[in-house]
C-alpha cells in the first residue's frame, strides 16, 4: 500500500549489509539526508516519491537495531515535519531535509500523539515529555515502568506500579 | 563474569546451584549481597515482563512476547534456571561499570551487556535508577 501525505509517499528499504546499503545510496541521485547520530546493525533508507510520477524525491539514510516494524516515522502536517524514530533518537527533519533538533530516548518508545495544542507527546516506557515543533521540552516527567495509560480530555492516565497518575498534555 | 572483547558485559549459563542461591535473596535498593559484596539489584516483578507474562498496554504485551521468543531462542525459558540466570546476569550487570552505554539528565542509566544462553546469545539493554531496574530491551535473534 501507499500511504500518501501531501502528495508524496514513502517507501522503506531495510540491508543487512553496510556495502548493499552504500551501492543503493550511491545508485539514488537525488537529495539525501544521513542521519549521523544513528548507530545500529541495520542500515535503512527511506524514500520520497511523487505521487502520481512516482518520481524519487529525497533520501532519508539512518542506522537502526531495531526491526522496521518496530520503527515509527510521523509526519507532523501543520508544523512541516517528519519525525523519525531511529530506535535511540527521534530526528525531527523540516521539508528542506534539515535535521532541526534531535530527541534522546533512552528507553523503548511506546508511541507519538499530537496533542490538541500541537505539541507532540513522546510517550517512552519510563517517561512521557511534551515537545514543541521549535524543539522545547514543555514538560517531561520521568516514572517507574509504565504499565498501562490512556488518553482523555487531553489528560494522559498512567498506570505505574499499581498507582494512577495523570500527566497534562496542555 | 567475563567481559567480551568490545568492553561489554558477557554472561554465559551459571552454575543452577549457585544462582538459585542468589534467586533467593530478596532485592532491596544497594543493598549488598553477603557473600561477594556485589549490589543486590532490585528487579521486582519485571522479570515476568521479560518472560512474555506482561499485561496492560498493547504495546508491553507485544515487547514482552518478542522478548520471550528471543530468549527461547537462545535457550532461556520462564523456569527457575531461566530466572536465576537473567537475575545472575543483571546482577552482573549492575555491578560492571563498563557497562554503561549512556547516563540521562534525570540519573538513569542505560547499561549494555552480552547475555548468553545455550544457544547463542542477545544484546542487552538494560535502564536503572541506582540499583532499581526500570526497564529491558532485548536486541537479536
Amino acid at each position: 500500500m501507499k500511504f500518501i501525505v501531501n502528495n508524496n509517499y514513502i517507501k522503506s528499504y531495510c540491508f543487512e549489509s553496510y556495502r548493499d546499503f552504500s551501492q543503493f545510496i550511491e545508485g539514488q541521485d537525488i537529495k539525501k539526508l544521513k542521519l549521523e547520530e544513528s548507530h545500529g546493525n541495520k542500515y535503512y533508507c527511506y524514500l520520497g516519491h511523487d505521487s502520481l510520477s512516482q518520481k524519487k524525491l529525497f533520501a532519508i539514510c539512518f542506522e537502526s537495531d531495531k526491526k522496521e516494524s518496530d520503527l515509527n516515522l510521523l509526519v507532523w502536517n501543520s508544523k512541516k515535519l517528519l519525525v523519525l524514530d531511529s530506535g535511540m533518537n527521534l530526528f525531527f527533519v523540516d521539508d528542506n531535509l534539515n535535521v532541526k533538533f534531535v530527541l534522546e530516548m533512552l528507553t523503548p518508545l511506546i508511541g507519538l500523539h499530537i496533542t490538541k495544542g500541537d505539541n507532540l507527546l513522546v510517550l517512552e516506557e519510563d517517561s512521557a515529555r511534551l515537545i514543541s515543533a521549535e524543539g522545547d521540552i514543555l514538560k517531561s516527567e520521568s516514572f517507574d515502568f509504565i504499565d498501562d495509560f490512556s488518553i482523555e480530555n487531553n489528560l494522559l492516565y498512567l498506570q505505574v506500579n499499581g498507582e494512577k497518575k495523570t500527566f497534562d498534555l496542555e | 563474569m567475563a567481559i567480551a572483547a568490545d568492553g561489554s558485559a558477557a554472561l554465559s549459563l551459571p552454575d543452577p546451584t549457585s544462582v538459585l542461591r542468589q534467586d533467593n535473596q530478596k532485592d532491596s535498593a544497594g543493598e549488598l549481597d553477603s557473600g561477594d559484596q556485589k549490589i543486590v539489584p532490585k528487579i521486582g516483578e519485571k522479570l515476568k515482563y521479560v518472560f512474555g507474562k506482561a499485561t496492560g498496554s498493547a504495546h508491553n504485551v507485544e515487547r514482552s512476547t518478542t522478548m520471550a521468543r528471543q530468549l527461547g531462542r537462545i535457550g532461556i525459558f520462564d523456569n527457575e534456571i531461566g530466572s536465576a540466570c537473567l537475575r545472575s546476569h543483571l546482577k552482573a550487570v549492575l555491578n560492571d561499570t563498563n557497562s554503561i552505554l549512556k547516563i540521562q539528565d534525570n540519573g538513569r542509566i542505560l547499561r549494555e551487556s552480552m547475555l548468553m544462553g545455550p544457544n547463542g546469545g542477545v544484546k542487552v539493554h538494560s535502564v536503572w535508577e541506582g540499583s532499581k531496574l526500570i526497564t529491558i530491551n532485548l536486541f537479536g535473534t
